[in-house]
């Protein structure tokens, strides 16, 4: 379908009649700025071929120019399936729609109403929605090739039922035809009775469900059942293991009754023997006794003899040993009062030295600082004169100004600088030789640096004049005239123009310094150098005699200071200065001053060797002293001892009548006694079983055991197989084989009849796999030129071959791969979103799309592709491929283009058409 | 007493299930009682002394209540005839024995006996039963071998009977846990006459040793009759110590399990009307178990003629059960393809699960094509 004409009116922003006529088979190109209805008239289109003429609504309602009543109506003259047409509608008021056919003269009308709004949706392959405007995928072949700009302008084209028709016939490709579509809607019914849509699990309501309900509920049955027969069948085991226990218990119950009596008879005998014994070790105790008491006896009897023999030895050493002791204080106290004596003169003699080595001391300090107040004095005259000197030279060089070395070398070097350019046009300057016939006297009058100069020269035939200037020479000849010379050297000039700066500069350095000459400048500058190293030299002095921070005035100061001190030192010696100066000469002062110490020195030594021989001598006698008196008190405890043993040895023998004899007798009948009774207790003892404590105990834990047999185990064993008998029997009654028996053969049939609705359920869920895979398949067998071609379009807008567009069966967009290889050399995962691409590369893969779908589309006849302002995001580089593109696709497709940049298709071939915002 | 006459049965297995025949089970339990009670009309019929069931009477200890008072009203309908019945390896002298329920107590009729130990019993004059019960459901040694105490000195001219239950030693006849009788066991024990239970179809050892066989087939493979030894009871008679028993084999089956076998080659129009005809040829259908095996090829067209044989079949016998196992049928596919012509869909979902055969299984793809030969018929006409 293509269009020849559109016309829109009264709708949104167009109130008036806007007209695209006589449009291009190829590209048409509506330009204009935003806001000027460009996209109105798609919206135009979209209402005259996609929906009713009399859709109503809040949407339609919204189609008139605002604030208006106007109604929107729309006519549009197209060839469609080889046969043109106008359709003309009114929508909202008087709403009309009617299809004439062009019949080589004239329109003839061929549908009115719905009638008209039908055949045109039919050739759009569109559907009609129940009500309201049309959207999306229902606008059939538009929505294949219009590209809106609206938000839904990245939404790829999907394929619909209706247009696989259409793409079934372009591309001569086998689709499904409407019975397969009924066999797969039987299938997927079939499926949706038996699973849940979502995730494929079996419905509840499902012949599946309700037999894996009842089966299952038959199979807890059943399982109760066999629980309850393996319950029986338990306790039957248990039964039996409760029988051979208790046989057990009552033959073990027996036998231990048997061997209870057995070991009571023994335990009797043993009791009486045990008896015996106990009788016989209280009497072998108190034997062991007696003897251990004699024993004791006699060994203090024997420690208390060793102890009073070695007491009175003991007294007797010590006494010897105080003897000696004596001896030594004596000769302590003789040597102690010569010495104490010695050291008493010694200490007088050391006073007297001290005195004298005072009194010779102080004099030496007074003629130290005698000899301090004379050098002060000295030093002050001596700073007083140089104070002076620094004040005449810093007078003389304050005076005036006085040159430094830069001042030397500027001036050097201008001076320098005037004499080389001076030469230089001395060397370029006029040379004049003149040659008189006759003698005469020539004025020279000539410039130079120093300024204008005039000499008279005579000059004769044979004595030319030789005349040499810098740029200007006149000559004065008489009876010739007067002769201008001039040079014309630009560099001539400009060196003396140089030296004549230069000049100024030096002479306002040596005026500055009062100097004649750059000589004299240096002379002077020698001069004020020698007067500075002068002060410098004064200044040194000055800093040695009054010190870094002092001054004269300080210098007296510490004068005046020293002085007060030396009178000071005279008054306390009762000397005048005079005095001092008349006292031996300080050397022979110093050597007595030596001596008297010397002499303290050995008085001091003297003092400390007596005192120390004095104190150790106290510290002898005291030691004695206390040696002596340790030594009287352990005199005095031996005694003691000595005295409590002997009392103590005669109490002890009392008993015995002082004989130590007869104790040692007694002694000895105790022991024979003890071991009469020791040997009764082991004749007892082994007549006694070594395990009769064994006995005992086994007697006790039989008695135990048959306790707990008769009064525990026993009887319990006996409720247990009451209580297996009565579970026993009650399985019986209840007869549960008989039970299980029916139940498996329901779960049987229950099962059975699961397995064939679950074989069933299996059958219809591969059924319906197939049917969609299958379904896929032949939709994808469609899908692949496509698919080709659209990769083909995008790669040769951005030149980038090693991207593959996918598409989905219904030739939905799925995404792009991305690879330096084919598409067989990637994974499934390597299908990135179209997200990842910028927004310019989507807007034209949407674009591309369109161009795609067209052109198969077009196979069969010429197709109208929309595209409103598809490159808003579109490189220029990009851009001019896109128009290759459209120009090729305008051979088979007629290009509807609604922009907003005309600029960018300038150079398409295309009708144009300029749009303006209404009221403008 | 010189001649004794008595009926020798075993293994009634009341109660037991009848799973692969779950729908009629009720009526193949009911049938086992029923032979019961003819089994005991022919024992008053026949006149006989007295009535051996040498074990398994009830196919579990744990038997429902009422097939136990049912079998003891049975019994005591012969009355005054004793009847001696001897617990099996299926309803064993167990801590939970049926025997031991309070329907054997006080309450039980005169002439019914239970061996509940070895000790000899004397039925008649003359005669001593030698009984082995069993007291486990499986054992490893020989019941007989008590005998050898029980019979040290049978009395002079008394006819003794062995009354015992599990396997004779018969190479590969028997299993080790299946209490194994020596095949001797009559000569080893003085016996004029081994009452034996445990083997389903009548047998005998010589002339001395008798297995009955079940009075019911307990399924196919126990079809009633000569030829398969079960439905079956022995009429013993001993005319004195030493004589040689006369045993008379008695049929006593109420049902009947038969397979019948069809061979469709041949006309296949006739095919269906011949099955029909072979199973009109069996008596008493309404108390048949039919097992109808369908052999050969089937015929071409509409599968649905088995459906309708079914129906048929199931209308007349107690129970129907038709094996196609063995029928040679066209592919479903090939018929379905044949009938999608040239729908390319449809022919290529056809060829799609013959693919998906392998993977899901032949018999899923099989009744995919079922429905979708179903829908297709439906869509396609």
């Amino acid at each position: 379908m293509i269009l020849h004409s559109l016309t829109v009116s009264g709708l949104r922003c167009l109130r008036d009649p806007v007209s695209l006529d006589d449009l291009s088979e190829g590209v048409n190109i509506v330009q204009g700025p935003n806001e000027s209805g460009k996209s109105t008239l798609v919206l135009g289109l979209v209402l005259a071929f996609l929906n009713r003429h009399d859709v109503s609504g809040e949407a339609a309602d919204a189609l008139r120019p605002w604030g208006t009543s106007l109604s929107p109506a729309v006519t549009v003259e197209f060839t469609a399936g080889g046969r043109r047409y106008r359709l003309e509608k009114r929508f909202l008021d008087s709403a009309a729609s009617t299809l004439s056919e062009w019949n080589g003269r004239v329109y003839s009308r061929t549908a009115e109403g719905r009638f008209a709004d039908d055949r045109v949706r039919m050739m759009m392959e569109a559907q009609f929605p129940a009500r309201g405007l049309v959207r999306g995928p229902k606008f059939g072949l538009a929505h294949l090739l219009w590209m809106p700009q609206d938000a839904e302008r990245f939404t790829g084209p999907a394929l619909i039922p209706g247009v696989e028709g259409r793409f079934r016939a372009a591309l001569g490709v086998s689709l499904l035809t409407r019975e397969d579509d009924a066999l797969i809607k039987r299938i997927d019914d079939m499926y949706g009775r038996i699973f849940t849509p979502a995730r494929g699990d079996f419905q509840a309501g499902s012949d599946v469900a309700r037999a894996k309900s009842t089966l299952d509920a038959i199979a807890a049955e059943l399982d109760r059942a066999g629980k309850g027969m393996e319950d029986a069948a338990r306790a039957v085991d248990e039964l039996r293991a409760a029988e051979t226990r208790h046989r057990e218990a009552s033959e073990s119950l027996a036998a231990m009754k048997r061997r209870g009596r057995e070991l009571k008879a023994e335990a009797d005998r043993v009791r009486a023997l045990k008896a015996q014994l106990g009788t016989a070790q209280v009497e072998e105790e108190m034997a062991a006794r007696e003897l251990e008491r004699l024993r004791s006896e006699h060994q203090q009897v024997v420690r208390l003899t060793r102890e009073a023999a070695a007491a009175v030895e003991g007294i007797r050493l010590r006494e010897a040993a105080l003897r000696e002791r004596q001896a030594a204080l004596d000769g302590v106290l003789a040597s102690i009062g010569p010495r104490r004596e010695e050291l008493a003169k010694v200490q007088e003699a050391l006073n007297a030295a001290r005195i004298e080595l005072r009194a010779a001391y102080d004099l030496d300090r007074a003629r130290s600082r005698l000899a301090q107040v004379l050098a002060l004095e000295n030093q002050a005259e001596e700073a007083r004169g140089l104070a002076t000197e620094i004040r005449e030279l810093q007078a003389r060089l304050a005076q005036r100004a006085q040159p430094q070395p830069s001042d030397i070398k500027t001036a050097t070097s201008l001076e320098s600088r005037i004499r080389a350019n001076e030469a230089q046009a001395q060397a370029a300057g006029i040379k004049i030789s003149f040659q008189p016939y006759r003698e005469t006297d020539v004025e020279i009058v000539s410039g130079g640096p120093e300024g204008t100069r005039r000499d008279i020269r005579k000059a004769a035939p044979n004595v030319p004049l030789e005349i040499e200037a810098l740029d200007t020479v006149s000559l004065d000849i008489p009876n010739v005239g007067r002769l201008d010379i001039r040079s014309g050297s630009g560099d001539l000039r400009r060196l003396l123009d140089e030296a004549r700066e230069d000049r100024k500069k030096l002479a306002e350095i040596l005026a500055r310094f009062g100097a004649e000459s750059v000589d004299e400048l240096r002379q002077s500058l020698e001069r004020t150098r020698r007067q500075q190293d002068r002060l410098d030299a004064l200044k040194a002095r000055m800093g040695e005699l009054v010190g870094a921070e002092g001054t004269v005035d300080t210098l007296e100061a510490a004068l005046a200071q020293e002085r007060a001190a030396l009178e000071s030192q005279l008054a306390a010696l009762r000397l005048t200065r005079a005095d001092l100066d008349a006292s031996p000469a300080p050397a022979t002062a110093t050597a007595d001053l030596a001596q008297l110490g010397r002499k303290v020195d050995e008085l001091e030594t003297q003092e400390a060797t007596l005192t120390r021989e004095l104190t150790g001598l106290a510290r002898e006698e005291a030691r004695l002293k206390d040696e002596m008196a340790d030594v009287d008190r352990q005199v005095s405890g031996l005694r003691g001892a000595e005295q409590q043993a002997s009392e103590d040895l005669s109490s002890r023998l009392a008993p015995f009548g002082g004989d130590e004899a007869r104790l040692a007798s007694a002694l000895a009948a105790a022991e024979g006694a003890r071991n009469a009774k020791a040997a009764e207790v082991e004749r007892l003892r082994a007549l006694i079983p070594a395990d009769a404590g064994e006995l005992e105990r086994e007697a006790q834990r039989l008695d135990r055991r048959i306790e707990e047999l008769e009064r525990g185990e026993i009887p319990k064993l006996g409720e247990l197989m009451g209580g297996l008998k009565a579970q026993i029997e009650r399985a019986g009654s209840e007869g549960l084989y008989s039970v299980a028996a029916a139940l498996e053969e329901r779960h049987h049939l229950a099962n059975a009849e699961y397995t064939r609705a679950l074989r069933k359920a299996r059958a219809i869920r591969v059924l319906y796999h197939l049917a969609h895979e299958r379904r896929e398949k032949l939709l994808g067998a469609l899908a692949e030129p496509v698919r080709e071609e659209v990769t083909r379009l995008f790669a040769q807008i951005t030149a980038n071959p090693s991207r593959l567009v996918e598409l989905g069966p219904d030739l939905s967009l799925a995404g792009l791969r991305v690879g330096a290889g084919g598409a067989g050399d990637l994974a499934p995962l390597d299908v990135l979103p179209l997200d990842v691409l910028s927004v310019g590369a989507q807007e034209q893969l949407m674009m591309v799309m369109r161009l795609a779908l067209g052109r198969f589309l077009g196979k069969l006849e010429r197709q109208l592709v929309v595209l409103d302002d598809p490159l808003v995001n579109t490189d220029p580089e990009r851009n001019s491929r896109v128009l290759g593109l459209l120009d090729a696709a305008a051979d088979t497709l007629q290009l509807l283009i609604l922009t907003c940049h005309p600029d960018r298709y300038d150079s398409l071939a295309a009708r144009r058409f300029e749009m303006r915002v209404p009221g403008s | 007493m010189g001649l004794i006459s008595f009926l020798h049965t075993a293994d009634w297995q009341i109660g037991m299930k009848a799973r692969s025949v779950a729908r009629v089970a009720e009526r193949v339990r009911a049938a086992r009682l029923d032979t019961a009670s003819r089994l005991m009309r022919l024992a008053v019929e026949r006149r006989v002394d007295f009535v051996v069931i040498a074990g398994d009477v009830f196919e579990d200890n744990l038997v429902g209540g009422a097939d136990v008072h049912k079998v003891l009203r049975i019994l005591s309908e012969c009355a005054p005839i004793p009847v001696y019945m001897l617990p099996g390896n299926h309803d064993p002298l167990t801590p939970d024995s049926v025997y031991n329920r309070s329907a054997f107590g006080d309450s039980l009729a005169p002439n019914v006996h239970v061996f509940r130990s070895r000790e000899p019993v004397s039925p008649a004059p003359g005669v001593v039963l030698l009984p082995a019960p069993l007291e486990a459901k499986e054992g490893f040694e020989d019941p007989t071998d008590a005998f050898a105490v029980a019979s040290a000195a049978p009395e002079e001219g008394v006819i003794a009977i062995g009354v015992a239950h599990g396997s004779l030693r018969i190479p590969n006849k028997y299993e080790p846990g299946d209490f194994p009788i020596a095949l001797d066991a009559p000569e080893r024990h003085g016996l004029d006459y081994l009452a034996l239970g445990h083997w389903h179809s009548f047998y005998a050892h010589g002339d001395r040793v008798v297995y009955p066989g079940t009075p019911e087939p307990t399924g196919f493979r126990e079809d009633a009759g000569e030829a398969s030894g079960t439905g079956t009871a022995a009429l013993v008679t001993i005319e004195g110590r030493g004589a040689v028993p006369k045993v008379e084999r008695l049929s006593t089956a109420m049902l009947q399990w038969s397979t019948v076998r069809v061979d469709l080659d041949g006309d296949q129009q006739d095919a269906p009307a011949q099955a029909r005809r072979r199973a009109e040829a069996i008596s008493n259908p309404d108390r048949t178990l039919l097992r109808l095996v369908l052999e050969g090829r089937s015929p071409s067209g509409d599968p649905a003629w088995l459906d309708d044989l079914g129906a048929w079949l199931e209308a007349r016998f107690l129970h129907v059960e038709v094996d196609t196992s063995r029928l040679l049928t066209e592919a479903a596919a090939a018929r379905l393809r044949s009938a999608a012509g040239a729908d390319p869909f449809l022919g290529a979902l056809i060829s799609d699960l013959e693919t998906a055969a392998q993977a899901v299984g032949p018999e899923d793809v099989q009744e995919a094509l079922r429905i979708l030969t179903a829908l297709a018929q439906e869509v396609f006409g």
